[in-house]
């Protein structure tokens, strides 16, 4: 029942409406604020989304400085509906051009684009937008009903338990993601270490600064998300001249026939169970997700050698799952204050900038910001169905808008959202800096997002880690004997050996790529 | 990715190795500056120690010499890796040099070097796993302009340091135009002029978006969003060679016309939208 009165106390603060002053015509009337950034925020998510080679991780960073202006509570909301909206144009994207705008939509565009060139775009998006709606009212839930008892488990937690479980969550974040485990946890130990920049905790004593004064209150978090992923993108996209392949086909009758709905009804289902339980995992989210929900429905299927070839299952699995893990991946945010992957990591840097600790102090101490961000959840995915139904032509047609006119869009947005946050023109220049070095990460083949999240979690750790010492009277074996935190060493133990041993590393290779058959 | 570089690591077989004859030489010579600075800018010491400051500060560069040492000898297998490794590596070792005077332990309790330091270490420890890799499993080699990118943005960027360590004696140059704007101007100047010099060795991408932000930055305050922007924008188009003129212009104002109302009225945020006059 506290469910349910929670729940109602989270749609009470989305509904809520606040007396709108309409300057020239002098009269007050109530507007339902959330609502309304809930819808402006999944819109220009899924706007931004849309662009082909732009993920959600660079949509989120290059939105970011416009909801600094508002109350936390109406920014965080529209966040979210920035997040799932990016999640769903990148799936957009992936069925009508074959450029995936983000790895979670990668496997929707296997069968997506190959509906869409047999004449069944509309379908394919009908199925992806019900299939991601279905999945995130269940995750909706989910995460409600998970939240308090999590919550009740956090409170416990000492430093040194906390310590643990955020080195679970590096290496459970190292062995989910594509590509060298070595060279994801070297990311991770570069955020830790730049997360050090600036002046200590403690002490006040500035470290690594040089004594240049814009580095002494350390590197700001939006400066190197925007450079690291959407200016390095721009950069790395200018150099490939991938010839686009639109549908040209016009999308005609865009609902599923009863067949394709029989059919893709249990995928949804499937993709959705999967989904929510991959993405409350640390590091699952939503890639693993989709490539886990594919690999699984093409394994159950009666003719898996269809799959590739433009089957529904092949869209809705994926869809559900990479929305349902999309939202249960705000579940350890939420309730640990432990950002999953990278895109929490960014919810995390906005999050503090609004002067709120994400953890479980937040449920207990701001239960409206907690329950509403919760009921945004599924209202953000109302309104994706009601967005992009109607608006598939639109986004058809963004997708013609050539790059050389999109990056420059691109580029001053970013320069004056940063510049704008502290009107400081070195912010600009840091977040240039930090696009070379994103640059070079990808060229040498080095995941950027491992090191978001070490950045994000290195000030939290090194804190803990202190305090957890210090307790122990230094003793390290600490973390070892308290049986919470010796379990939770143990398990981010096991997982790095397993993702080590050469038969998992294989199979691990093979999730990640799952090409048509 | 994977397609490409198979077809790639055959064609540059001959050229890679020059590429690791010259990364071999510039570790060896990043090797040396530790000892050399520490020589150079090193207090003396009286009592006669024979650990002088170009020893402690060649402790934390001289161990790149092994990088340089390894590129120049063997033949390196797997180049992406081995250099991604080795910059790592040297930017771990840049680390633990700049938080030499932290102080660490105090007792059981942490001091502010501490931390730093452990992820420095933990850093190069894999940093140098990574470049071990390399030197061990064949792979792909760097990507294109893995190196001379982020070099040639760099310098665009290292080229504003003087400019604004005197930009007092800058803004008096020409009297009459506000000292901030000749400042400013010369920047951008400065940054185009590099960047057309340097787009012979480097790709266009990073360089004119690179340049575009630095001008952006500088010119901002004193000649206001609008103006800033649109130059900035007229900058950007030259990050890819299919630009065209007209074109290029209409949407550059669009796009400053644009944000400049987004920004100080849609959001509401205090811009000084042109110049103070």
């Amino acid at each position: 029942m506290d469910l349910i009165s929670n729940l109602a106390q989270g749609f009470g603060v989305v509904f809520q409406f606040v007396d709108l002053k309409i300057a020239f015509l002098n009269i007050t009337i109530p507007f339902p604020m959330n609502i309304f950034l809930c819808f402006v925020g999944a819109m220009v998510g899924t706007l931004i989304g849309v662009l082909p080679g732009i993920g959600p991780l660079a949509t989120i960073a290059m939105l970011l400085p416009i909801t600094f202006g508002l109350p936390p509570v109406g920014a965080l909301i529209m966040l979210a509906g920035i997040y799932y909206g990016a999640q769903y144009g990148g799936s957009t994207t992936s069925i009508l051009i074959n450029i995936p705008g983000e790895s979670s939509s990668v496997v929707t565009a296997l069968d997506g684009h190959q509906m869409a060139k047999q004449g069944r775009a509309g379908p394919a998006l009908a199925i992806a937008a019900i299939g991601s709606f279905i999945a995130g009212s269940f995750a909706t839930v989910l995460v409600a009903a998970l939240g308090v008892p999590l919550t009740a488990v956090a409170l416990k937690f000492g430093p040194a338990e906390y310590f643990s479980l955020m080195v679970l969550g590096l290496v459970f974040a190292v062995v989910l993601a594509r590509g060298s485990v070595l060279k994801a946890l070297a990311m991770i130990m570069m955020g830790l270490l730049m997360s050090t920049v600036g002046s200590d905790i403690e002490t006040g004593q500035s470290r690594l600064s040089f004594d240049i004064p814009e580095l002494a209150d350390g590197i700001g978090f939006v400066v190197v998300a925007m450079g690291v992923f959407g200016y390095a993108e721009i950069m790395r996209n200018l150099e490939t001249t991938a010839s686009r392949e639109i549908v040209q086909t016009k999308i005609t009758g865009l609902m599923p026939t009863m067949k394709d709905f029989k059919v893709a009804a249990p995928a949804i289902g499937r993709g959705t169970i999967l989904g929510s339980t991959l993405g409350i995992l640390p590091g699952g989210g939503a890639v693993i997700a989709a490539f886990a929900a594919y690999t699984f429905e093409k394994k159950m299927s009666k003719y898996p050698e269809r799959f590739g070839h433009g089957v529904i299952e092949g869209v809705a699995a994926p869809e559900s799952a990479n929305n349902a893990a999309a939202q249960t991946s705000f579940i350890p945010l939420l309730t640990l204050g432990i950002p999953p992957n990278a895109v929490m990591a960014l919810m995390v840097g906005a999050m503090t900038i609004h002067g709120i600790v994400p953890g479980p102090q937040v449920m207990t101490k701001q239960p409206e910001l907690f329950w509403g961000l919760i009921a945004s959840m599924w209202v953000g995915n109302l309104m994706l169905v009601v967005i992009n139904l109607p608006l598939v032509g639109l986004w058809v047609r963004l997708l013609r808008v050539p790059y050389r006119m999109l990056f420059p869009a691109i580029l001053i947005f970013c320069a004056i959202g940063v510049y704008s946050i502290n009107n400081a023109p070195a912010d600009a220049i840091m977040v240039a800096a930090f696009g070379l070095v994103g640059y070079w990460l990808v060229k040498h083949d080095f995941e950027p997002a491992p090191m978001l999240l070490g950045f994000v979690l290195g000030p939290l750790m090194e804190e803990n880690l202190r305090r957890a010492m210090l307790i122990a009277r230094g003793d390290p074996s600490t973390f070892l004997t308290r049986p919470i935190s010796g379990v939770l060493l143990a398990l981010a133990m096991l997982l790095l050996v397993l993702a080590f041993l050469p038969m998992i590393r294989k199979k691990r290779d093979e999730v990640f790529v799952e090409e048509p058959t | 990715m994977s397609q490409g570089s198979g077809a790639a690591h055959a064609s540059h077989s001959v050229t890679r190795h020059q590429s690791d004859v010259i990364f071999g030489v510039v570790f060896i010579v990043l090797a040396l500056i530790g000892p050399v600075l520490g020589l150079i800018f090193g207090k003396s010491t009286p009592n006669g120690s024979l650990i002088t400051d170009a020893v402690r500060a060649g402790w934390y560069s001289l161990p790149l010499a092994i990088f340089g040492v390894i590129a120049l000898s063997v033949r390196i297998r797997s180049p992406q890796d081995y250099y991604g490794g080795a910059i790592l590596s040297a930017m771990a070792l840049f680390a633990l040099w700049a938080c030499s005077d932290l102080p660490g332990m105090r007792g059981f309790a942490f001091g502010p070097g501490t931390a730093p330091r452990l992820f420095a270490y933990m850093l190069l420890g894999f940093g140098v796993a990574v470049a071990l890799v390399g030197l061990l499993t064949d792979g792909p080699p760097s990507g294109d302009y893995s190196f001379s990118g982020p070099l040639g943005g760099a310098v665009l960027i290292v080229a504003l340091i003087p400019i604004t360590y005197y930009s007092n004696k800058i803004g008096r140059w020409i009297p009459g135009v506000p000292p901030d704007v000749m400042v400013a101007a010369l920047g951008a100047a400065v940054v185009l002029a590099l960047a057309f010099l340097l787009v012979r060795f480097a790709p266009r991408g990073p360089l004119f978006i690179t340049s575009a932000t630095l001008i952006f930055a500088i010119t901002v305050r004193p000649i206001g969003l609008v103006l800033a922007s649109f130059v900035s924008l007229m900058v950007s188009a030259y990050a890819t060679d299919e630009h065209r003129w007209v074109e290029t212009i209409i949407w550059a104002a669009v796009l400053t016309l644009f944000c400049s109302l987004l920004f100080p009225w849609g959001l509401n945020l205090p811009l000084q939208l042109w110049p103070r006059l």
